[in-house]
């Protein structure tokens, strides 16, 4: 059976800006040792459009809910190796908070996950919701504006899915896989926009296990099963805000960085897809 | 010269909305009962832990901040590996949480009739990887309460016959009160008498008395703790001979940065599970129709 690999992620996790660099590595082939690609699916309008937005240095923007069928492409690692297809299902990501709310997979995406040959896992670290204690809030809060003598205690608000920590969902969703699959597959777990947390010097898996240790823990313990390897990927390169001048310079593969905490980031975003490949 | 290529925008295709049958169901993440646990102690071996106790004594305080500390990092020589109630780990936890809006936390009260609810924690040893399943049981202190005034209704929780654990949980609080401490220590000894002569705790049973809300008691004098000691040795003297192991601990589990005796807790939790030891298992006799106790186990059990 060929093999497929999963991409999965929150919505605003930086699936569709990954997708057109992405897009843009494979088909103009201008780093050494990337991926090749064999073929896109017929339908290729819209990484098209983000592709050409991304090159332009234009906000690729969070792909709307719903609106985009799932986006496969067909890569290999040389012309005489066989292709391996890597799936979008979702690009949106509304998908999989769909999931967690509704508890159901459609019978399509079952049918993704029961076959993953690997699983590529995206996280954007201005996007996670951390899930914070209110003594800890608060103590913190102590230090820049005294509190009032006395906290009442009020009625909050309710529980729902909308309110449960990045990490649970996270591992939510990992778990979900892994009740469907009965393989041992590979996940790559990149953490997109890495320009925003590459100041903070930390390798990618520093800034996981700090940030999302459930999530962390959770890998460790089944590295056994699913070898799991972590990147920051930023694929735009910085601000469109604010480093558009120094980003223009720069030709469009030059912007990607892909930091796989070696100390040497590079620019071959295909890395992910190339270590799922390579640990089957 | 080349034309160059126009890029069009393609038009937005709606995804359908899948029919049911479109679907497949996953697991809704909540708490477990006894009837759904196998799920779980067929697939592994699990150690069952009863936290037990009258209303407001701690009991789901404990277990959220259980799951609370790993959700900062492995604890306890553990690190998290999943759950299949982390929903139901997630509720409990939320009014302690900013995003609940409340200024204060505190830990909502387990819902009278609620049943034998039990949330689910995979852990795994950091130093040999071995792999350990907690089904902790969430039971509403009404149901304690209810049991000590009838056997029928003791033996209604069938978990605690099961449990590798048995966590009696006093208020430490309330201990230090003068008006309230006699209370706490009746409330616990009329739970220990009703469950050790229902037959539902006996030399197969684990027992740990847990006093509560242990930073007050860390503030209080020398004569508190000797309280706390006495009421333990009282403990022992009434029902230690009738059980397997008895032992007396304190814990605080309110504030995360300030947790106590819960890593031993968990520990010991881990380490001990009658399964694995030579403790005498509940005869079948008690229920007279044969059945082995592993096969009671998650039969449905209105309670």
């Amino acid at each position: 059976m060929p093999k497929a690999h999963l991409v999965i992620g929150l919505p605003g996790a930086g699936k569709t800006s990954f997708l057109a660099a992405l897009w843009h590595i494979v088909d103009r082939q201008e780093v050494a040792g990337s991926l090749i690609l064999e073929k896109l699916q017929d339908d290729r309008g819209y990484v098209q459009t983000i592709r050409t937005a991304w090159v332009g240095l234009q906000e690729v923007g969070r792909t709307p809910g719903g609106s985009i069928s799932p986006i496969s492409m067909w890569l290999k690692e040389s012309t005489a190796a066989a292709a391996q297809e890597i799936v979008f299902p979702d690009v949106s990501g509304e998908a999989f908070d769909a999931q967690l709310v509704d508890r159901v997979f459609r019978s399509d995406f079952a049918a993704l996950a029961r076959e993953a040959s690997g699983v590529i896992l995206f996280i954007h670290p201005a996007a996670v919701t951390p899930g914070e204690r209110i003594e800890l809030a608060q103590k913190v809060m102590a230090g820049i504006q005294p509190s009032p003598k006395s906290a009442t205690d009020q009625p909050g608000g309710g529980w729902d899915v909308s309110k449960v920590p990045t990490q649970a969902k996270l591992v939510e969703l990992l778990q979900f896989l892994d009740t469907s699959s009965d393989s041992n597959y590979p996940i790559s777990v990149v953490i997109s926009a890495w320009d925003l947390a590459s100041k903070l010097r930390l390798t990618p898996a520093a800034w996981l296990s700090g940030n999302l240790p459930l999530l962390g823990q959770y890998l460790a313990a089944h590295e056994y099963k699913h070898h799991h390897k972590i990147y920051g990927i930023s694929a735009v390169g910085g601000s469109l805000e604010t480093e558009t001048a120094r980003l223009k310079k720069l030709r469009p593969f030059e912007r990607i960085s892909v930091d796989t905490g070696d100390g040497k980031p590079g620019h071959d975003i295909t890395l992910p897809i190339k270590w799922l490949i390579s640990a089957q | 010269m080349a034309e160059e290529a126009t890029v069009k925008t393609p038009p937005l295709a709606p995804a359908a909305v899948p029919a049911a049958r479109d679907t497949v169901a996953l697991y809704d993440g909540e708490e477990l009962r006894p009837e759904t646990a196998g799920v779980i102690t067929k697939a592994m071996l699990s150690r069952v832990v009863v936290l037990a106790g009258p209303t407001a004594s701690g009991k789901t305080t404990l277990l959220a901040t259980i799951y609370e500390k790993f959700c900062c990092g492995p604890f306890a020589g553990f690190r998290f590996a999943g759950s299949r109630t982390l929903w139901g780990l997630e509720r409990r936890c939320h009014p302690w949480r900013v995003a609940s809006g409340r200024a204060v936390g505190a830990t909502e009260r387990t819902p009278q009739g609620g049943g034998q609810l039990m949330l689910h924690l995979s852990l795994q040893r950091e130093t040999n990887c071995q792999f350990a399943d907690l089904l902790i049981a969430d039971i509403s202190g009404e149901s304690f309460e209810a049991a000590t005034e009838a056997t029928a209704d003791c033996r209604l929780l069938t978990m605690v016959r099961r449990a590798d654990h048995f966590v009696l949980c006093l208020d430490g609080k309330k201990l230090l009160d003068s008006g309230e401490r006699h209370r706490v220590i009746t409330d616990g000894h009329s739970i220990l008498r009703a469950f050790t002569e229902a037959g539902m705790l006996g030399k197969f049973s684990t027992v740990t008395v847990l006093f509560t809300k242990a930073d007050l008691f860390h503030q209080a004098d020398a004569e508190m703790t000797q309280l706390r000691e006495e009421v333990a040795a009282d403990y022992r003297r009434n029902f230690g001979e009738r059980l397997g192991a008895m032992y007396s601990s304190t814990s605080s589990a309110e504030a995360l940065e300030k947790v106590v005796g819960v890593d031993e807790l968990l520990g010991r939790w881990v380490n001990e599970t009658k399964l694995l030891s030579n403790k005498p298992f509940p005869t079948p006799a008690l229920y007279g129709d044969g059945l082995r106790e592993i096969d009671k186990f998650g039969r449905a059990e209105a309670v």
